[in-house]
């Protein structure tokens, strides 16, 4: 009897004993990949490589890549500005060409959800820097002023958007159950702007002039001060341009959007000090080596100099042999320099083309006419364009410009005759399907190698962007590989020269240093210094210096002009305008057209200056008041 | 024994022969009998042939019954379709009949040559055994809800995928079949609208899709209590698949195989070149009324008419009939002391491209052996072999986007030149790169093996108490190698006469990736079963499982400048990159399961399983998953049986369990840390690696539950002339992993972990009814099934609703799942006063609308259509309802089967940039339903008036509100399809005995013949099981099949 109950009670005991060891068995934690934080902030190198994280993900830059709802869409800060339009057909803005865009509610969505994350890390990371025992006490003081400078530039990409958004410093504590606790209020625009200004000031004696080679594309003295700059001089403009806009409201009336008039001189003034105090220092200069002033301000953006050019304060460095590279001459190559598709993607607009003034400071407009009215014929498209400003040979593409050897080539199509009359064959299909005119016997083509007609996806303006685009890759195969590598620049000295004049201007009593800034750009550009200056002056040379910086599209906001329409220097009823070379088969000459492209004429609502707060955003926290203009 | 020695050399012939290891094992095996066996040289009487017919209570032949001499068990036949045998015996043997689903009998010869017996059935169904978990039961004291099939139901759909066999067949499963690209075609399968379920093959958690279909015996599902015993794993139900063994009958070679042809079901047609250029023309007239150019001239028209110029792409590419074939070569039988079945199987699907270059091919081979090596203790071995070997061209997906994209007015090629591929615009040439030798390959080579050894040992000390151990050891590698080549089309420049290189590639370049899965499993357990004083039947169940999984892959990519050849070896060092991982899985389990009835009418149930997993963190690791069921089988009762003796089985049954589950759960949530992430340039040092935080844990989370409810009924009339049976089922779960992402301030900062949140509910039923009957010759079987599945959300953690409108768009709390959101379409516009007169929808005061367009509805009546006017309008792709219905008969030895299935409850949306006339605004060519559409009497005259069609007026670039989500785009999608049709003829014995042929039967075999989809006729150019709603898929598949069954 014994025997019989034997084996069943030693196999249950067997089975007892394993299920204890099992929880062994089930403990597979080491393939996990989390390493625990104590792990993390006893080593400085895994402290580095968080803030690395933090430079990478955590900063907001408005560079390369990013593009609003999908990159197939071309909108980006460039093609929404009056600088430039979407070439392809899938740009929301082509065709259609009767009905309007509308700066969407979304366009610029970044919800909080995805910038809060960032911004707790940061929060995070200084608690626990603070922490920390394996750093000296004079390293943790650097790390964490850099940390901070992150910060304010997570705070400026929001303020920027927003408005008014909860200033959180330290990393909120969640006490199970109480969500209340965590639902913060907005804080005023104002407020944001003095935190932004006061951690820059605070900081900049903190951060190292100049930083080891290492090191030198992480923050510095002069980042703090060039945010300093810029941030002030946005929140001055709003205090001063805000009421040219009509937004009223309840975020209006708490100061969650828009600053008091009264305020704006003490921005100026931040904004002043701080890029005087750049200027002063003599820690950078303008890039001028290259005594051809086109290559010279090419060069500054190029890769051939990648950045270190003496002028970048900061920029975003890429390293594509790593695996850091980004697609910007994927996306952007005229059409015959593309590779496997793409390209073309944000084009040039003739008003971009005409920004841009004459060498001897004569207004840019093209003469394209006769006083008689007659078309002016040129040799070659190229020759419209002589005697402009270098500057605009150094960041766009005109037709007939050169280019890896040959020309860029854009024709609208041939005509059988001279001086623009005769019957006209235009270009009817993207450049590389059938364009052919047989005039007389003899076969043309009505397209050029980079565009002509209204179809497929080269440029609809005639016209490519040069700066950035680095002319030396010859590899663009591949969407998804990010083959370029030319630097994003994020702040450099020739927009603290204009920040400060427009500082300048704005304060008033001070055109003679305000003048002297705006000349130093201008000479370093090759083109005729100004007599006088005034606010208008300051800024057309912002947009032809800064053109495609990314940049314009936040001054029109600030400057409460963007609502306006186009002919007062606004962005509704702006289409962009092309121009149409035209070929004379009896000539052998171009003359030009102006022309209207496929694309939707824009309107910009009042309410765009501040884009919508996403509703997640808003339910999950009723403290917050939705801005001018939209529904909850 | 002159049968056997006849045998003798044809088997050593056989083993000879190409059918390599699977014969040379079972030959290893086999061998012992046949040159030990002591029966050879002691027949002293000379055996005569014995005829036989076996029949069913209702005459009905029964094929493939076993037919043994019950003294010397090796030697025996089966029966042919007839049911006819012959077998060579002594005039005094008796003969041992048996078949699945029947009571066996013995038959004493007694000089008798001719015989006809008839195997009772009725009962015997009750005590065929169906496999349940870690087990098998006898049908008649299943207490669960359980569906099982048996492999010869289940082949007669010729497909090599195992998943597109079920729908229909199982009452509880859900299958669509998506796709229909070879090695890909696999149907997405769950039980119930539970979710993926839980799969076992021959008790070990594995792939079934490819498992060869003639290697299976039967599937069973689980669908409530019953699956319980898998623990976390069991409650989106359990499908189990159990293959073929050895039987105690003489060795038999069967091969089964058939040769077939794919077609197309569904696919609709895209414009010719001629239609093509008319409608482009009226689209610039219809966008420009009076400005327009038209883009093709009349010269171009006509030529694009008289078919001088252009191209129909899809016709160019795709072939009508696509060959597929598969062949399975099994020997099997056995003795007392070993059984073994054996089979290599071969399947090769061949794709719909023209350039043959789309191949699935599938090559198995197994191996199960059962061992008596001594008195009540046997051992199994299984051993499983399988290549899956499939190659399509590389981005061959695409080419169905291609074929529709390629305008029609182009040629194959440039100037018609065979050396230049013509240039198409955005994407590649289709045809160009259908071929593997112009695009390169994507191939995947998937290895697996699989391997058990299962000791059972029945204690000779206590009577029905058993111990069994089983380990199993499986290994899976996949290899994927990804070759693009430089591809370039050409465009032909007629003024320099040159052609210009459109590159789509330009460097060629090779990604190879390995991976490697392992998987040991093992399992302990103690079988109790033993029936007391006849009327106590109690058994038990106590079991230890554990099993492992580990992942690796590695990636490598290189491009290569020369192009030629595709190793990674031979690629450009710039650029390359490599990549990997790696991932280990545990489980582990207790199962207990206690089974008690008594006099066979009152029927109990109880198991648990006590679970753990890896995912959650020791504390919260365990759980206990108890079940209990109860049946009654009141045709048992003495009051039924006296006064409703035709019945020959009334039984009603309920269960109910709770389960759990981990399925969802990513593991680990409960460490709180960093992870690697993020890069930067910091300096000169190059690029520096960053850690970023793992996010919020969660170390409370663990398994959800789910409460699963069943109750069911089953009868049986006047043996098996009428059965049914009907289920009724509730699961409801809680504790489904959600975020609090949408409750936390997003101000918080922090990516949330998942917790144990929401809950939702599934409800429906399922009902089967069977009739079978003989009229003399002519038997035939009927047997239809129908099963309903609803599900409901319970909580739904959400943000609290910002208002009204918000709360009723967006609050899934309570509500059905599976609804679709979008605008309601009245109508279409009939004129420019009802555009003028209607609100406004296009952002632009109705400007860009023509007569024809979809006319919204406006929901809150504000006069604008806009996001707010949504409101739901149909559901989901997957159905609701699923029905099967089967009919057989046969007749002599012609055997015929009608298999139905059918769906409804689900909508498909035919959506997005195919609405538009030229697919992607413009870029492309557009269907040919397109040209049925709104147009002006002549397009070119503005003022002439316009005539009614389907689809809106054409655009160049569509119009963007009709690619909207939408009423008019979604399509009730209910269908009813032939799925099989096999009519098949077994050769009289008399015929084939002479060449020692058991069986041959011959067949013809059609799936998805018919497909019935009612009244909408953009639906009869679209297969119903389509989730596409842009159409760039690999069309489902009718296929015709030849094939024979032959048995030696």
């Amino acid at each position: 009897m014994k025997m019989k109950y034997f084996s069943p009670l030693f196999v249950s005991c067997a089975l007892t004993l394993s299920l204890y060891s099992c929880n062994d068995y089930l403990d597979r934690e080491l393939t996990s990949g989390v390493i625990t934080s104590d792990l993390i902030w006893e080593s400085p190198q895994a402290i580095q490589s968080v803030l690395v994280t933090m430079y990478d993900e955590g900063l907001r830059l408005d560079e390369f890549d990013d593009w609003f709802t999908g990159k197939s869409n071309l909108l980006n800060l460039t093609s929404l500005s009056d600088e430039a339009t979407g070439a392809y057909q899938k740009d929301y803005a082509f065709s259609n060409a009767n009905s309007i865009y509308t700066y969407s509610d979304y366009v610029f969505e970044d919800p909080f959800a995805s910038r809060y994350v960032q911004i707790r890390r940061t929060n995070d990371f200084l608690k626990k820097l603070n922490e920390t025992a394996v750093l000296s006490t004079e390293e943790k003081r650097v790390i964490d002023a850099e940390a901070r400078w992150i910060r304010a530039m997570q705070y400026f990409g929001l303020v920027k958007r927003y408005g008014g958004v909860p200033l959180l410093t330290v990393p909120q504590e969640y006490v199970p159950g109480d969500f209340e606790g965590l639902q913060v209020p907005r804080n005023k625009e104002s407020e944001v702007y003095d935190f932004i200004i006061a951690e820059c000031k605070a900081i900049s004696d903190i951060l190292p002039v100049s930083r080891t080679a290492e090191s030198k594309y992480r923050a510095s003295k002069g980042a703090a001060l060039a945010l300093c700059s810029r941030a002030a001089l946005y929140a001055g403009s709003i205090a001063k341009y805000g009421s040219n806009a009509n937004l009223s409201g309840e975020a209006v009336t708490r100061g969650y959007v828009g600053i008091a008039s009264s305020e704006a001189m003490r921005y100026f003034t931040e904004s002043y000090n701080a890029s005087k105090a750049l200027l002063d220092a003599g820690t950078y200069s303008l890039y001028n080596k290259n005594a051809d002033k086109a290559e010279n301000f090419y060069e500054l953006f190029s890769k051939s100099v990648n950045g270190d050019n003496g002028e970048y304060i900061f920029q975003k460095t890429f390293n594509v042999s790593a695996g850091k590279g980004h697609m910007w001459d994927k996306m952007n190559a005229p059409f015959s320099y593309r590779g496997d598709g793409w390209g073309c993607g944000v084009t040039p607009t003739l008003e971009m083309v005409e920004a841009f003034e004459y060498s001897d400071g004569r207004p840019g407009k093209l003469a394209l006419k006769n006083t008689d009215g007659t078309p002016l014929s040129f040799d070659s498209p190229y020759d419209l364009f002589a005697g402009k400003d270098p500057r605009l040979f150094a960041s766009i593409y005109v037709p007939g410009a050169p280019l890896k050897g040959s020309k860029v080539e854009w024709i609208r199509g041939v005509i059988n005759g001279q001086n623009g009359s005769g019957q006209k064959y235009q270009a009817q299909n993207q450049p590389d399907k059938d364009n052919v005119a047989t005039i007389d016997g003899v076969r043309y083509n009505t397209s050029g190698k980079d565009g002509g007609a209204d179809v497929g996806d080269a440029s609809k303006t005639g016209f490519y962007m040069r700066k950035f685009f680095d002319e030396t890759l010859t590899d663009m195969t591949n969407i998804d590989a990010k083959r370029s590598e030319t630097p994003w620049v994020v702040f450099r000295l020739g927009e603290v020269y204009l920040n400060f004049a427009e500082a300048c201007v704005e304060l008033g009593g001070r055109d003679a240093e305000a003048l002297q800034a705006v000349n130093s750009i201008r000479s370093r550009a090759g083109i005729q210094p100004l007599e006088a200056i005034s606010v208008a002056k300051v800024r057309q040379e912002r947009k032809v210096e800064l053109a495609f910086e990314k940049l314009r599209f936040w001054d029109l906001k600030r400057w409460r002009v963007a609502h306006l329409d186009e002919s007062q220097g606004g962005l509704t009823n702006y289409r962009g305008t092309a121009l149409y070379p035209w070929f004379n088969v009896k000539s052998k000459k171009f003359t030009f057209e102006t022309g209207v492209p496929p694309k939707q004429k824009r309107l910009f609502l009042e309410r765009n200056y501040y884009i919508r707060i996403s509703p997640t955003d808003l339910s999950t926290n009723p403290q917050l008041v939705q801005n001018p203009g939209y529904g909850n | 024994m002159i049968q056997r020695d006849l045998n003798v050399p044809y088997k050593k012939a056989l083993k000879a022969s190409l059918l390599g290891i699977a014969l040379m094992t079972s030959a290893a095996y086999g061998h012992e009998r046949w040159d030990n066996s002591p029966i050879h040289v002691s027949i002293a009487k000379a055996p005569v042939q014995i005829n036989g017919q076996v029949v069913d209570a209702a005459n009905n032949p029964i094929a493939g019954a076993t037919v043994q001499i019950k003294r010397t068990p090796s030697i025996g036949t089966s029966t042919d379709g007839t049911g006819k045998f012959s077998i060579a015996a002594e005039p005094d043997e008796t003969l041992l009949i048996s078949a699945t689903g029947y009571k066996s009998q013995e038959i004493m010869l007694g000089g008798r040559t001719n015989l006809s017996i008839i195997l009772q059935d009725s009962v015997a169904m009750m005590d065929e055994v169906v496999v349940v978990g870690y087990g098998v039961q006898k049908r008649a004291s299943v207490t669960g809800a359980v569906a099982s099939i048996q492999a010869d139901e289940l082949i007669k759909v010729k497909t090599p995928n195992v998943t597109n066999m079920l729908a229909g067949r199982l009452p509880g499963i859900r299958a669509v079949q998506r796709s229909g690209a070879p090695g890909d075609d696999g149907a997405s399968v769950d039980i119930r609208g539970y979710g993926s379920m839980l799969v076992i093959v021959d008790g070990v958690q594995r792939d079934f899709a490819q498992v060869d279909p003639n290697d299976i015996e039967s599937i069973s599902i689980l669908k409530d209590a019953a699956a319980a015993v898998y623990g976390f794993k069991g409650s989106n139900g359990v499908l189990l698949v159990t293959t073929k063994k050895g039987t105690n009958a003489k060795t038999k070679v069967e091969y089964n195989g058939y040769y077939g042809i794919q077609q197309v079901t569904r696919y609709p047609r895209m414009m010719n070149a001629y239609e093509y250029a008319s409608l482009y023309n009226e689209a610039i007239y219809n966008a420009n009324p009076y400005t327009g150019v038209p883009a093709y001239s009349q010269e171009q028209l006509d030529s694009y008419k008289s078919g001088s110029q252009g191209t129909d792409w899809w016709d160019a590419m795709v072939r009508n009939n696509a060959p597929q074939s598969s062949h399975n070569v099994s020997i099997y039988g056995g003795n007392d002391k070993v059984k073994y079945y054996n089979s290599v199987g071969y399947v090769d699907q061949g794709g719909i491209l023209k350039s043959d270059d789309w191949n699935f091919k599938r090559y198995n081979l197994r191996s199960n052996i059962d061992l008596n090596v001594a008195p009540n203790f046997t051992v199994g071995f299984k051993l499983t072999g399988r290549l899956q070997d499939r190659e399509k061209p590389y981005g061959a997906d695409d080419l169905f986007t291609q074929a529709q994209m390629a305008i029609p007015i182009y040629n194959i090629y440039a100037n018609n030149n065979p050396d230049y591929w013509q240039a198409i615009g955005n994407m590649a040439n289709p045809i160009h790169s259908s071929y593997i030798d112009n695009s390169g390959y994507e191939s995947r080579l998937r290895r697996e093996f699989n391997g058990s050894l299962d000791l059972n040992w029945k204690l000779p000390w206590v009577s029905g108490l058993s111990l069994r151990a089983m380990v199993a050891y499986d290994y899976k590698n996949s290899e994927w190698k990804t070759w693009q080549k430089a591809l370039s089309d050409y465009q032909y420049n007629q003024t320099n006469e040159q052609y210009t290189e459109v590159a789509l590639r330009k460097k060629a370049s090779l990604e190879s990736k390995m991976e490697n899965l392992y998987m040991p499993t093992q399992q302990y357990s103690i079988n109790y079963n033993r029936v007391f004083g006849q009327k106590h039947d109690v058994s038990g169940l106590l079991l230890w499982e554990a099993y492992h999984d580990r992942l690796t892959d590695i990636l490598g990519f290189r491009e290569s400048s020369i192009g030629i050849i595709d190793d990674i070896s031979k690629g450009d060092t710039e650029n390359q990159h490599t990549s990997g991982k790696s991932v280990e899985t545990a489980h582990a389990g207790l199962v207990g399961r206690f089974n008690y009835a008594y006099d066979r009418k009152y029927l109990l149930e109880l198991n648990f399983r006590y679970d753990g997993s890896y995912k959650f963190r020791r504390d919260r690791r365990w759980g206990f998953f108890p079940g209990v069921s109860a049946g009654w089988r009141i045709s048992e009762e003495k009051f039924f049986k006296e006064n409703l003796s035709h019945f020959d089985n009334v039984k009603i049954r309920g269960s109910y369990a709770k389960v759990g589950d981990e399925g969802d759960f990513s593991a680990f949530q409960y460490l709180d840390g960093y992870v690697y992430g993020g890069s930067y340039v910091l300096g000169t040092g190059g690029l520096s690696s960053g850690l970023r935080s793992s996010g919020m844990a969660n170390p409370w989370l663990t398994w959800y539950e789910s409460n699963i409810m069943n109750l069911g009924f089953e009868a049986s009339f006047k043996n098996g002339l009428i059965n049914t049976e009907f289920d009724w089922f509730r699961r409801e779960r809680s504790g489904l992993p959600a975020t609090r992402q949408g409750t936390f301030p997003t101000t918080f900062g922090e990516s949330m972990p998942q917790e144990n949140l929401n809950s939702d509910i599934n409800t429906g039923f399922e009902w089967t009814v069977g009739h079978k009957n003989k009229i003399a010759d002519f038997a035939y079987n009927v047997s239809a099934n129908f099963s309903v599945t609803r599900i409901r959300y319970g909580y739904v953690e959400r943000a609290a609703s910002t208002n009204l409108y918000d709360n009723w768009q967006n609050n899934n709390n309570d509500r059905n799942k599976d609804i679709r959101w979008g605008k309601t379409v009245l109508g279409q516009f009939s004129s420019y006063e009802d555009i003028l007169n209607s609100p406004v929808q296009d952002n632009n005061g109705n400007r860009s609308l023509l007569p024809g367009d979809l006319k919204f509805k406006d929901v809150n009546g504000d006069g604008i259509i806009d996001g707010n006017d949504v409101e739901p309008i149909g559901h989901g792709a997957t159905p609701r309802m699923y029905y099967g219905l089967n009919l057989g008969a046969n007749y002599k030895g012609f055997d015929m089967t009608l298999f139905f299935q059918g769906a409804a409850g689900h909508d498909i949306y035919i959506s997005g940039d195919i609405l538009d006339p030229f697919i992607q605004q413009g870029l492309g060519n557009g269907f040919a339903f397109m040209t049925d559409r709104w147009h002006r009497a002549d397009p070119s005259d503005p003022n002439s008036e316009w005539i009614p069609g389907t689809m809106p007026a054409a655009r160049v670039t569509g119009q963007a509100d009709n690619r909207s989500d939408n009423s008019w785009s979604l399509h009730k999608a209910d269908y009813l399809r032939l799925k099989t049709l096999e009519v098949g003829y077994s050769l009289p014995k008399s015929w084939i005995q002479s060449l020692k042929i058991d069986r041959c039967r011959i067949y013809f075999n059609a799936n998805n013949l018919l497909t019935f989809t009612g009244s909408d006729e953009l639906l009869k150019n679209i297969d119903p099981e389509s989730n596409q709603s842009r159409l760039r898929y690999y069309p489902q598949l009718r296929t015709f099949n030849l094939g024979v069954n032959l048995v030696l």
